[in-house]
């Protein structure tokens, strides 16, 4: 972070609050991941010891003994003790998030945290923005305000089943995070800014919705917006605030960015495709500060979005 | 030979009807348009004279001012925009020259700008006058696409036989606004 970024302060002021709060804190939950870092290592020695013996056991009595043990068996052994593997790691991940996090965004005032109570499931829906899954899981969710805005982060991640032969397959469609700020413009229908899907922008459309055209071309480029009024997405996208979405959408080179303005509420759509908010490791200290540095970028990103969007600048609507 | 020549006229006759149905549409995107411009404008009218009766206490040495104001306003009413489109961008032009005097006078006004109702008068012509701005871009959105359709080969050649035109203007900045401006100017 350069000197000239107008978060130097609030990190500057992040190492303070590291030094005297959520430094020692971490600390002290040391033992706790290190109570659960040797649980794992327990598990890992007994697989070591079980699976072969249990391979050996087997094997001889097939050969020698004449007895039909399904190998299949000794497979799903195997997945049981896979299961069993990670079972201290989301352990500790959950009882670790659940403590620190709190006492984090503590730091920027007035924020609370809650562990899987994201986005609902009509609100992704009815925003168009996200893709249509079959199984929507909410990870981590954070609501306060910032520069007197109000905002909601939900991480989501969203998932497709996939029925072959003999199985089920999940796979991911949506990874990443839904942000809702409060609008400082009223409005009363709604209004979706999707990626531009080129050729086949032509297949799309929702009920209710007209493509709206916009006079920018290197916004048109990049997105294509739908609207239940053409004045009405007009007024929300303004040529310089169809230049700030250009510029948040390289604020995320290379992840897609959708709009849709609700409800006097815009959300956004990232598809970062990687799991946020991870503030510490399993196997790595705690006293390490580079993993809650990056968490304190993913949210300093988030604000920026503020500054960016001008979505702090007074309402001058009143109600 | 005589199915693929029935075929081919079939197809073409499709085609026609494809560049025929989509130029109405467009002419139509462009009465709505229009018609839009029209219910925005509607909105300053009917804010004008609140505002004015509000000012009137408190500026009393611009009676000239609120007077060209209101028969702007009531030259504006008469004609309908989507009939009307070029008398009424000239008057909308000479309307929001007079309306920027008048809001750079209330500048003058202390008591009159720190006044509650007027406060939240100013919010709510703010807010009319963004309305006002998406409007005229959608409308010029819609002219540019019926230009585009009327003049632009096939569709130019439905749009003659049919008898569309797009004679519609573009709203433009007035001329004040294009001026160029010099900044030395407010250091005298």
């Amino acid at each position: 972070m350069s000197d000239n970024n107008p978060y130097f302060k609030l990190k500057n002021d992040f190492d303070v609050f590291w030094n005297s709060t959520l430094g020692p804190f971490l600390k002290a939950k040391e033992d706790l991941r290190k109570k659960y870092v040797a649980r794992f290592w327990l598990i890992v020695l007994i697989a070591l010891f079980v699976l072969p013996v249990l391979a050996i056991g087997i094997y001889v009595s097939n050969k020698y003994f004449a007895q039909n043990i399904n190998v299949a068996f000794f497979y799903l052994i195997c997945v049981g003790f896979v299961f069993v593997f990670q079972t201290p790691y989301r352990m500790y991940r959950r009882k670790i998030k659940n403590d620190v996090m709190p006492k984090f965004v503590s730091f920027f005032g007035g924020f609370s945290y809650k562990q899987g109570q994201g986005l609902s499931v009509e609100e992704m829906e009815d925003s168009h923005i996200f893709p249509k899954a079959d199984e929507y899981e909410a990870d981590d969710c954070f609501e306060g305000s910032w520069e007197g805005v109000h905002l909601k982060i939900s991480e989501e991640i969203l998932k497709n089943i996939r029925h072959r032969k003999n199985r089920t397959e999940k796979y991911t469609i949506f990874r990443g995070i839904g942000v809702i700020f409060d609008m400082n413009k009223r409005f009363k229908g709604q209004t979706v800014v999707l990626k531009d899907s080129g050729f086949f922008n032509r297949f799309k459309g929702f009920q209710g919705f007209e493509r709206v055209t916009l006079e920018d071309p290197v916004f048109e480029k990049i997105f294509e917006v739908y609207g239940t009024n053409q004045v009405e997405s007009r007024f929300l996208l303004t040529p310089v605030f169809m230049e700030q979405v250009i510029k948040l959408k390289n604020l995320y080179k290379g992840k897609s960015i959708q709009l849709c303005f609700m409800d006097n509420k815009v959300l956004i759509a990232i598809d970062t495709k990687q799991d946020m908010f991870e503030p510490c490791s399993f196997f790595k200290t705690n006293l390490n500060k580079q993993k809650i540095d990056l968490v304190f970028e993913e949210f300093v990103t988030i604000f920026s979005i503020i500054d960016i969007l001008k979505l702090a600048r007074e309402s001058i609507y009143q109600d | 030979m005589h199915y693929v020549f029935l075929g081919i006229v079939f197809v073409v006759l499709i085609y026609f009807y494809a560049l025929y149905a989509a130029l109405i549409k467009k002419r139509n995107k462009l009465k709505e348009a229009s018609a839009d411009v029209d219910v925005q404008l509607k909105k300053r009218y009917d804010l004008i004279p609140n505002i004015l009766n509000m000012a009137a206490k408190f500026m009393e040495h611009e009676k000239s001012l609120f007077s060209e104001i209101v028969n702007l306003r009531t030259q504006a009413l008469k004609q309908n925009f989507a009939t009307h489109p070029s008398e009424r961008m000239e008057i909308e032009n000479m309307l929001e020259d007079k309306l920027k005097s008048f809001w750079l006078n209330v500048e003058n006004y202390p008591d009159l700008k720190s006044n509650q109702t007027m406060v939240q008068a100013m919010q709510t012509f703010g807010e009319a006058e963004e309305h006002i701005a998406a409007a005229r871009r959608f409308y010029n959105a819609a002219v540019a696409d019926l230009k585009n359709a009327v003049e632009i080969f096939p569709s130019s050649m439905v749009a003659a036989l049919v008898g569309v035109k797009a004679d519609q203007p573009f709203f433009t900045a007035p001329d004040a606004a294009r001026e160029r401006i010099d900044a030395k100017d407010f250091f005298k």
